[in-house]
Protein backbone atom coordinates (compact mmCIF):
# COMPACT_ATOMS: atom_id res chain seq x y z
CA UNK A 1 0.00 0.00 0.00
CA UNK A 2 1.20 3.33 -1.23
CA UNK A 3 -0.40 6.64 0.09
CA UNK A 4 2.16 9.51 0.00
CA UNK A 5 4.59 10.70 -1.91
CA UNK A 6 7.51 8.62 -0.74
CA UNK A 7 6.20 5.51 -2.25
CA UNK A 8 6.62 3.07 0.92
CA UNK A 9 4.03 0.70 1.74
CA UNK A 10 3.73 0.06 5.36
CA UNK A 11 6.29 -2.68 6.08
CA UNK A 12 9.21 -0.15 4.92
CA UNK A 13 7.74 2.67 6.67
CA UNK A 14 8.36 -0.13 9.70
CA UNK A 15 11.52 -1.34 8.74
CA UNK A 16 13.20 2.19 7.93
CA UNK A 17 11.62 3.91 11.47
CA UNK A 18 12.76 1.02 13.02
CA UNK A 19 16.16 1.48 11.88
CA UNK A 20 16.48 4.73 13.06
CA UNK A 21 15.23 3.97 16.49
CA UNK A 22 18.13 1.53 16.34
CA UNK A 23 20.49 4.56 14.60
CA UNK A 24 19.63 6.84 17.82
CA UNK A 25 20.19 4.53 20.49
CA UNK A 26 23.69 3.50 18.35
CA UNK A 27 24.26 7.13 18.38
CA UNK A 28 23.83 7.71 21.96
CA UNK A 29 26.02 4.58 22.49
CA UNK A 30 28.80 6.49 20.65
CA UNK A 31 27.89 9.41 22.52
CA UNK A 32 28.35 7.66 25.80
CA UNK A 33 30.93 4.98 25.18
CA UNK A 34 32.80 5.74 21.94
CA UNK A 35 35.40 2.63 21.99
CA UNK A 36 32.12 0.10 22.02
CA UNK A 37 31.89 1.62 18.09
CA UNK A 38 35.48 -0.48 17.82
CA UNK A 39 37.24 0.07 15.04
CA UNK A 40 35.27 0.90 12.18
CA UNK A 41 36.56 1.43 9.04
CA UNK A 42 35.99 4.95 7.39
CA UNK A 43 33.57 4.62 4.84
CA UNK A 44 32.26 1.36 5.96
CA UNK A 45 28.21 1.24 5.72
CA UNK A 46 27.07 -0.29 9.37
CA UNK A 47 24.09 -2.61 9.45
CA UNK A 48 22.40 -2.16 12.48
CA UNK A 49 21.12 -5.21 14.57
CA UNK A 50 18.39 -5.39 17.02
CA UNK A 51 18.64 -7.22 20.19
CA UNK A 52 14.56 -8.83 20.19
CA UNK A 53 13.49 -7.95 17.02
CA UNK A 54 13.63 -11.36 14.81
CA UNK A 55 12.20 -10.21 11.77
CA UNK A 56 14.01 -6.83 11.53
CA UNK A 57 17.38 -8.89 12.16
CA UNK A 58 16.59 -11.33 9.12
CA UNK A 59 15.71 -8.03 6.67
CA UNK A 60 18.77 -6.41 7.96
CA UNK A 61 21.27 -9.61 7.52
CA UNK A 62 19.27 -10.04 4.04
CA UNK A 63 21.16 -6.48 3.33
CA UNK A 64 24.06 -7.01 4.37
CA UNK A 65 24.57 -9.89 2.57
CA UNK A 66 23.90 -8.17 -0.46
CA UNK A 67 25.84 -5.30 -0.50
CA UNK A 68 28.79 -7.04 0.83
CA UNK A 69 28.13 -9.26 -2.31
CA UNK A 70 28.27 -6.09 -4.14
CA UNK A 71 31.61 -5.78 -2.80
CA UNK A 72 30.61 -2.88 -0.01
CA UNK A 73 32.64 -2.66 3.45
CA UNK A 74 29.78 -3.65 5.51
CA UNK A 75 29.80 -3.71 8.99
CA UNK A 76 27.27 -5.84 11.05
CA UNK A 77 26.88 -4.21 14.56
CA UNK A 78 24.47 -5.25 17.15
CA UNK A 79 23.12 -2.30 19.07
CA UNK A 80 21.80 -1.99 22.69
CA UNK A 81 24.68 -3.65 24.83
CA UNK A 82 26.05 -0.75 26.32
CA UNK A 83 24.90 0.36 29.61
CA UNK A 84 26.13 0.83 33.05
CA UNK A 85 24.49 -2.28 34.69
CA UNK A 86 26.31 -4.19 32.03
CA UNK A 87 28.24 -7.66 33.83
CA UNK A 88 31.84 -7.23 33.23
CA UNK A 89 30.74 -11.14 31.37
CA UNK A 90 29.22 -9.56 28.75
CA UNK A 91 32.34 -7.66 27.85
CA UNK A 92 33.62 -10.85 25.50
CA UNK A 93 30.33 -10.56 23.42
CA UNK A 94 30.54 -9.76 20.24
CA UNK A 95 28.94 -6.61 19.16
CA UNK A 96 30.39 -6.31 15.66
CA UNK A 97 31.21 -8.38 12.96
CA UNK A 98 32.54 -7.55 9.42
CA UNK A 99 30.54 -9.11 6.87
CA UNK A 100 32.62 -10.43 4.11
CA UNK A 101 31.29 -12.43 1.25
CA UNK A 102 32.70 -15.87 0.80
CA UNK A 103 32.70 -16.98 -3.05
CA UNK A 104 34.85 -20.99 -2.17
CA UNK A 105 35.94 -21.79 -5.80
CA UNK A 106 38.11 -25.38 -5.58
CA UNK A 107 41.44 -25.86 -5.16
CA UNK A 108 42.14 -26.96 -8.41
CA UNK A 109 41.94 -30.31 -10.79
CA UNK A 110 40.86 -33.06 -8.22
CA UNK A 111 42.77 -36.01 -8.96
CA UNK A 112 41.42 -39.44 -7.37
CA UNK A 113 44.56 -40.39 -6.42
CA UNK A 114 44.28 -37.42 -3.77
CA UNK A 115 40.81 -38.06 -2.37
CA UNK A 116 40.41 -38.73 1.08
CA UNK A 117 37.61 -40.11 2.76
CA UNK A 118 37.00 -40.84 6.58
CA UNK A 119 33.71 -42.52 8.04
CA UNK A 120 33.89 -41.13 12.18
CA UNK A 121 31.22 -43.79 13.57
CA UNK A 122 31.19 -42.52 16.78
CA UNK A 123 30.42 -38.99 15.82
CA UNK A 124 28.63 -39.93 12.77
CA UNK A 125 30.67 -37.41 10.60
CA UNK A 126 31.83 -38.11 6.86
CA UNK A 127 34.95 -36.16 5.99
CA UNK A 128 36.17 -35.89 2.19
CA UNK A 129 38.82 -34.27 0.86
CA UNK A 130 40.19 -33.85 -2.53
CA UNK A 131 43.45 -32.31 -1.98
CA UNK A 132 45.30 -34.88 0.20
CA UNK A 133 43.71 -34.87 3.19
CA UNK A 134 45.77 -31.71 4.92
CA UNK A 135 44.34 -29.89 7.88
CA UNK A 136 41.89 -27.10 6.84
CA UNK A 137 41.35 -23.14 8.08
CA UNK A 138 37.18 -23.81 8.55
CA UNK A 139 34.47 -24.91 6.83
CA UNK A 140 30.84 -23.06 5.98
CA UNK A 141 27.79 -24.90 5.32
CA UNK A 142 27.33 -25.68 2.33
CA UNK A 143 23.50 -26.91 2.13
CA UNK A 144 20.84 -28.21 5.02
CA UNK A 145 23.59 -31.34 4.92
CA UNK A 146 27.13 -30.60 4.27
CA UNK A 147 29.61 -28.28 5.00
CA UNK A 148 32.98 -26.95 2.47
CA UNK A 149 36.01 -26.92 3.77
CA UNK A 150 37.55 -23.99 2.74
CA UNK A 151 40.73 -21.58 3.32
CA UNK A 152 39.47 -17.85 4.07
CA UNK A 153 42.01 -16.21 2.66
CA UNK A 154 42.51 -17.86 -0.79
CA UNK A 155 38.70 -18.87 -0.58
CA UNK A 156 40.03 -22.51 -2.18
CA UNK A 157 37.44 -25.23 -1.13
CA UNK A 158 38.88 -28.47 -0.30
CA UNK A 159 35.99 -30.81 0.32
CA UNK A 160 32.70 -31.69 2.21
CA UNK A 161 32.56 -32.22 6.04
CA UNK A 162 28.63 -34.04 6.34
CA UNK A 163 27.67 -34.61 10.04
CA UNK A 164 24.83 -36.77 10.41
CA UNK A 165 25.79 -38.98 7.57
CA UNK A 166 23.84 -41.61 8.16
CA UNK A 167 21.38 -40.08 10.31
CA UNK A 168 19.85 -37.16 7.58
CA UNK A 169 21.92 -37.74 4.43
CA UNK A 170 22.08 -41.39 3.43
CA UNK A 171 18.19 -40.92 4.74
CA UNK A 172 18.12 -38.32 2.21
CA UNK A 173 19.86 -40.30 -0.86
CA UNK A 174 20.35 -43.71 -0.13
CA UNK A 175 23.17 -44.62 -2.47
CA UNK A 176 25.23 -42.14 -0.68
CA UNK A 177 26.06 -44.73 2.10
CA UNK A 178 28.12 -47.06 -0.81
CA UNK A 179 30.93 -43.98 0.09
CA UNK A 180 31.02 -46.11 3.27
CA UNK A 181 32.43 -49.17 1.62
CA UNK A 182 35.64 -46.61 0.58
CA UNK A 183 36.21 -44.90 3.29
CA UNK A 184 38.53 -44.98 5.87
CA UNK A 185 37.17 -46.06 9.14
CA UNK A 186 38.34 -43.70 12.41
CA UNK A 187 37.67 -40.53 14.71
CA UNK A 188 38.43 -37.53 12.69
CA UNK A 189 40.76 -35.05 14.65
CA UNK A 190 39.86 -31.69 15.69
CA UNK A 191 41.84 -30.19 12.93
CA UNK A 192 40.35 -32.41 9.95
CA UNK A 193 37.21 -31.48 11.17
CA UNK A 194 38.48 -27.87 10.60
CA UNK A 195 37.94 -26.95 14.28
CA UNK A 196 33.83 -27.83 14.30
CA UNK A 197 32.82 -30.33 16.62
CA UNK A 198 29.55 -31.49 15.12
CA UNK A 199 28.39 -33.51 18.06
CA UNK A 200 30.58 -32.94 20.55
CA UNK A 201 31.86 -36.14 21.33
CA UNK A 202 35.13 -36.37 23.80
CA UNK A 203 38.48 -37.36 22.18
CA UNK A 204 39.51 -40.27 20.88
CA UNK A 205 42.69 -42.41 19.68
CA UNK A 206 43.93 -40.68 16.40
CA UNK A 207 45.44 -43.22 14.27
CA UNK A 208 47.20 -41.77 11.47
CA UNK A 209 44.95 -40.96 8.12
CA UNK A 210 45.67 -43.72 5.29
CA UNK A 211 43.89 -42.19 2.14
CA UNK A 212 41.24 -44.26 0.92
CA UNK A 213 41.31 -44.07 -3.06
CA UNK A 214 38.26 -43.17 -5.71
CA UNK A 215 39.68 -44.99 -8.69
CA UNK A 216 36.35 -44.84 -10.78
CA UNK A 217 35.57 -41.37 -11.84
CA UNK A 218 31.82 -41.99 -12.75
CA UNK A 219 31.33 -43.09 -9.13
CA UNK A 220 33.30 -39.61 -7.79
CA UNK A 221 30.91 -37.83 -10.31
CA UNK A 222 27.76 -39.42 -9.08
CA UNK A 223 29.15 -38.54 -5.44
CA UNK A 224 29.30 -35.21 -6.03
CA UNK A 225 26.41 -35.08 -7.79
CA UNK A 226 24.39 -36.18 -4.63
CA UNK A 227 25.96 -34.44 -1.83
CA UNK A 228 25.47 -31.25 -4.37
CA UNK A 229 22.32 -31.86 -3.86
CA UNK A 230 21.75 -33.13 -0.83
CA UNK A 231 20.19 -29.63 0.54
CA UNK A 232 17.87 -29.19 -2.73
CA UNK B 1 29.82 5.73 8.76
CA UNK B 2 26.48 4.80 6.74
CA UNK B 3 23.58 3.82 9.16
CA UNK B 4 21.44 2.16 6.15
CA UNK B 5 17.86 1.73 6.88
CA UNK B 6 16.76 -1.10 5.27
CA UNK B 7 13.65 -0.55 3.49
CA UNK B 8 12.60 -0.77 -0.26
CA UNK B 9 15.35 1.46 -1.08
CA UNK B 10 18.15 1.05 2.31
CA UNK B 11 18.03 5.06 2.85
CA UNK B 12 20.96 5.70 5.38
CA UNK B 13 22.29 8.25 7.72
CA UNK B 14 25.70 9.15 6.95
CA UNK B 15 27.45 10.91 10.47
CA UNK B 16 30.72 10.48 9.14
CA UNK B 17 31.81 13.75 10.81
CA UNK B 18 30.55 12.28 14.07
CA UNK B 19 33.00 9.31 14.01
CA UNK B 20 35.49 10.71 12.79
CA UNK B 21 35.51 12.79 15.79
CA UNK B 22 35.28 9.56 18.43
CA UNK B 23 39.40 9.60 18.55
CA UNK B 24 41.38 12.71 19.18
CA UNK B 25 38.29 15.26 19.09
CA UNK B 26 36.60 13.75 21.53
CA UNK B 27 37.14 15.60 24.78
CA UNK B 28 37.32 14.23 28.05
CA UNK B 29 35.21 16.97 30.47
CA UNK B 30 36.39 17.91 33.79
CA UNK B 31 35.82 20.67 36.70
CA UNK B 32 33.14 20.26 39.37
CA UNK B 33 30.17 22.34 36.31
CA UNK B 34 31.37 19.93 33.46
CA UNK B 35 28.63 17.31 32.43
CA UNK B 36 30.05 13.67 32.51
CA UNK B 37 31.35 11.66 29.61
CA UNK B 38 32.65 12.83 26.19
CA UNK B 39 32.38 16.12 23.94
CA UNK B 40 31.49 16.30 20.26
CA UNK B 41 33.07 18.61 19.01
CA UNK B 42 32.68 18.08 15.58
CA UNK B 43 30.00 16.47 13.68
CA UNK B 44 27.71 16.04 10.46
CA UNK B 45 24.58 13.82 10.20
CA UNK B 46 22.49 13.65 7.42
CA UNK B 47 19.69 11.84 6.23
CA UNK B 48 20.61 10.18 2.84
CA UNK B 49 17.27 8.36 0.60
CA UNK B 50 18.05 6.29 -2.00
CA UNK B 51 16.35 7.27 -5.13
CA UNK B 52 16.99 7.02 -8.90
CA UNK B 53 20.17 4.87 -8.15
CA UNK B 54 22.12 6.75 -5.64
CA UNK B 55 21.82 8.65 -2.07
CA UNK B 56 20.67 11.81 -2.21
CA UNK B 57 21.16 13.69 0.92
CA UNK B 58 17.69 15.13 1.74
CA UNK B 59 18.60 16.97 5.34
CA UNK B 60 21.66 17.73 6.78
CA UNK B 61 22.59 18.85 10.48
CA UNK B 62 25.94 20.23 10.52
CA UNK B 63 28.48 21.39 13.50
CA UNK B 64 31.86 21.73 11.43
CA UNK B 65 31.19 25.52 11.20
CA UNK B 66 30.68 26.76 14.90
CA UNK B 67 27.09 26.88 15.47
CA UNK B 68 25.20 23.45 14.90
CA UNK B 69 22.17 24.62 12.10
CA UNK B 70 19.81 22.11 10.17
CA UNK B 71 20.58 22.71 5.84
CA UNK B 72 17.34 21.49 4.26
CA UNK B 73 18.89 20.20 0.43
CA UNK B 74 17.57 20.34 -2.98
CA UNK B 75 18.24 17.59 -5.88
CA UNK B 76 21.53 19.17 -6.08
CA UNK B 77 22.90 19.26 -2.40
CA UNK B 78 22.21 22.82 -2.41
CA UNK B 79 21.56 24.53 0.85
CA UNK B 80 17.84 25.88 0.60
CA UNK B 81 17.01 26.73 4.14
CA UNK B 82 19.18 27.07 6.66
CA UNK B 83 18.33 26.43 10.07
CA UNK B 84 19.55 28.12 13.40
CA UNK B 85 16.85 27.80 15.81
CA UNK B 86 18.05 24.24 17.07
CA UNK B 87 16.91 24.34 21.05
CA UNK B 88 20.85 22.58 21.36
CA UNK B 89 23.19 24.66 22.82
CA UNK B 90 26.36 22.27 22.64
CA UNK B 91 27.58 20.18 20.04
CA UNK B 92 26.37 16.89 22.27
CA UNK B 93 22.78 17.78 22.45
CA UNK B 94 22.58 18.87 18.72
CA UNK B 95 23.22 15.35 17.71
CA UNK B 96 20.83 14.41 20.48
CA UNK B 97 18.68 16.44 18.44
CA UNK B 98 19.33 16.22 15.24
CA UNK B 99 18.88 12.13 15.35
CA UNK B 100 15.17 13.02 17.23
CA UNK B 101 14.48 15.36 15.01
CA UNK B 102 15.60 12.76 11.45
CA UNK B 103 13.93 10.12 13.63
CA UNK B 104 10.19 11.92 13.91
CA UNK B 105 10.45 13.61 10.59
CA UNK B 106 12.26 11.36 8.24
CA UNK B 107 8.77 11.10 6.44
CA UNK B 108 8.12 14.26 5.85
CA UNK B 109 11.41 15.50 4.68
CA UNK B 110 11.47 13.16 2.45
CA UNK B 111 8.35 13.64 0.84
CA UNK B 112 9.36 17.12 0.79
CA UNK B 113 12.48 16.44 -0.71
CA UNK B 114 10.27 14.11 -3.66
CA UNK B 115 8.41 16.83 -4.18
CA UNK B 116 11.42 19.43 -4.72
CA UNK B 117 12.55 17.01 -7.90
CA UNK B 118 13.59 18.82 -10.87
Amino acid sequence: MTDDNTGLNDQERAHTAANLELASRFIRELLTAPEHAGDIPEGAALVLMPEADPELAFANIALADRLSAEGQSVIMQRVGIVGPARPEWQGKEISSINVRQLTPHWAGEIDPEQIVIVYDANRDVLWIDFFGGNARQTAVPRNGFALVTVNLETQEAFGYIIPSFVAHAVRKVPRLAQILAVAELRPLTTDELSGIEPVGQEALDIQPATPARITVKADLDIMLGDIAKLGA
Amino acid sequence: MHLLLPGRRVDRLNARELLHSAQPPWRRDSGPHRPQGKTVVDFVIQYEAFIDGRYRPVVRYDGSHGTPHRDTLDWDDETIKKDWDLEATTHNDAVTEAIDDIQANWERYLDGFLRRRP
